[in-house]
């Protein structure tokens, strides 16, 4: 039970970090947005 | 010489075939379900035919005398070769029978689209196609991303599966077992279907405010396209139906996740454990996953088209406010990248797009996701190898003769391009290229402007499936059968359905 708990965690903490990336990539599509439309 | 298959070739090929058929009579449970809710009993009539069709020919597979000599390499290839044919093929008989198909051949390609997890489509009159139907649709995209091999193999383990899992474009085995690894497979899809499903739940009833029904297949219908990067979706206008900011980055999430792969997966799930076991014996931390050279080309290439797509949209002024260039630019290109293919723009408004914006997603969908994972393209892996087999090259080229290369590469392990790796790499990304521009020449050939059959090829060749005009259901047949053949061959990467080819010409010029 022990064990299978922790491997849940585990895989919650794997989608915690996948959506972080996501986070991540939306947050640096958002600056080049700023420096592209600031360009133009 | 040739020899021709024996009696034997075709009982092993048989028999695993018919329990890979079995497979799609139990994923068809779920729509047939659907539809007996739901009240829709015509459409329950093509699919319990369906059904009944793949239980028969299981069934009479199934008495086929069993070889006791292990399953061979190349039967292995035929038997996934052959499964990625007739299961399309057995899913196309309840869209067949809708009306919703103007003909067999254009059911069997939405079929193929969806097992195939492209997401091209030619239904007509989407929006009104029975609940249950749609739901088949994206559960052929379910089961085809998982893998309807590796699905068999989750269930029925046997000597020889080694390369049924191969010859499935499954590379990486993340257990010393084929089964165990299929059953992690399963077991990561389960994990981000609960969540996922979830989440889009909630945000559709309470966000969108749909009926809890209607909720709950909106949720389970994006969430089997978006984890397995198909692309289908239950609207005509793909995900640009909801007008929701969360629903679009809860699918963006799903699609990166299914766009990883199961390898990274397992990673992700068990490196901090690792780490600390490790940290407890004394021995040096794991190197972090960031080493790995496909998540740095994935990285790189991701990073690089974001500016261009960015920059490109900025340029040609189709955004002009920060909100509309981020949301639309940054969900088009994880959708390409993932090899997704969902959209919220209409296909016309990404024709406009141009110049270098429309260039990176076309290169984003060649790209694809990462090997071992549902997406399909070149992949990361064979990018990072390619280019690092080139540059190795120039190095060779321009160091002193004494000077030492290094070939090794990172991925999970510290491993060795050996030149046999690096050329047979370099062989299946060019056989991807060639691929691309054979149904661009098609199109071509059939009227439309380059970039637009470029575009669309891509779509087909690589399984992610954006178009922009050339696939519509009047689209001429011989078209239709050469983008058919883009999305089967993409899918399985060229060397189960070439072992399929050889097969055939054994069988009728062998000795």
């Amino acid at each position: 039970m022990k064990q299978r708990l922790r491997q849940a965690l585990m895989a919650l903490e794997g989608i915690a970090i996948e959506t972080a990336w996501v986070v991540a990539a939306c947050l640096f599509g958002l600056v080049v947005a700023m420096i592209s439309l600031a360009l133009v | 010489m040739l020899l021709r298959p024996a009696p034997d070739d075709f009982r092993a090929i048989g028999s695993a075939l018919g329990r890979v058929i079995s497979v799609v009579a139990v994923f068809a449970l779920l729509p047939a379900g659907w539809a007996l809710y739901r009240r829709e009993w015509e459409a329950l009539s093509g699919i319990v035919l369906m059904i009944g069709i793949a239980l028969l020919i299981a069934a009479l597979l199934d008495r086929l005398e069993r070889p006791r000599a292990e399953l061979s390499w190349s039967q292995g290839m035929v038997v996934v070769a052959t499964a990625w044919l007739v299961v399309p093929a057995l899913g196309s008989i309840p869209l067949a029978l809708s009306a919703h198909t103007a003909s067999w051949l254009d059911a069997f390609f939405e079929a193929m689209s969806g097992i195939t997890t492209t997401g091209l489509s030619l239904i007509h009159d989407l929006d009104h196609l029975p609940e249950s139907l749609n739901l088949w649709r994206h559960t052929l995209q379910f089961l085809g991303g998982q893998g309807i091999v590796l699905a068999a193999l989750t269930f029925f383990a046997g000597s020889g599966i080694l390369s049924l899992f191969h010859g499935e474009a499954h590379d990486e085995r993340i257990f010393p077992s084929v089964t165990s690894t299929a059953r992690f497979i399963w077991r990561v899809a389960v994990v981000h279907a609960v969540i996922g499903v979830s989440a889009l739940g909630l945000e559709a009833r309470w966000g969108l405010g749909f009926r809890a029904d209607r909720s709950v297949f909106h949720a389970l219908t994006v969430f089997m396209t978006a984890f397995d990067t198909g692309g289908f979706a239950p609207q005509s206008t793909s995900l640009g139906y909801y007008h929701s900011a969360a629903f679009e980055i809860t699918a963006t999430v799903l699609m990166v996740a299914g766009a990883l792969s199961f390898g990274l997966h397992h990673a992700l799930w068990t490196s901090r454990e690792r780490r600390a076991r490790r940290r407890r014996l004394g021995v040096e931390a794991e190197p972090p996953i960031l080493r790995n050279l496909e998540v740095r080309t994935i990285l790189t290439s991701f990073a690089v088209l974001t500016v261009a797509t960015l920059g490109g949209l900025a340029a040609t002024g189709v955004y002009t406010d920060l909100r509309g260039l981020t949301r639309r630019g940054m969900f088009q290109l994880f959708a390409a990248h993932t090899n997704a293919g969902f959209t919220t723009i209409p296909a016309a408004e990404l024709e406009q797009w141009g110049g270098m914006a429309f260039i990176a997603i076309a290169v984003a969908m060649a790209l694809g996701g990462m090997a071992s994972s549902t997406a399909g393209g070149i992949t990361s892996l064979r990018v990072g190898l390619t280019m690092k087999a080139i540059t190795d090259s120039i190095r060779e080229a321009i160091l002193p003769d004494r000077a030492v290369i290094s070939t090794h590469f990172h991925q999970t392990t510290s491993q060795r391009l050996t030149p046999h790796l690096a050329q047979s790499v370099m062989a299946i990304s060019l056989l991807y290229v060639g691929l691309f521009f054979l149904g661009a020449a098609a199109g071509v050939a059939y009227g439309h402007p380059f970039g637009v059959a470029l575009f669309d090829s891509i779509g087909a060749g690589s399984n992610a499936g954006l178009t922009i005009g050339m696939v519509t259901p009047d689209m001429p047949i011989p078209l239709k059968v050469i983008m058919l053949t883009q999305m089967y061959v993409g899918r399985l990467e060229f060397v189960a359905a070439f072992a399929l080819i050889g097969f055939l010409i054994a069988w009728r010029v062998g000795k």
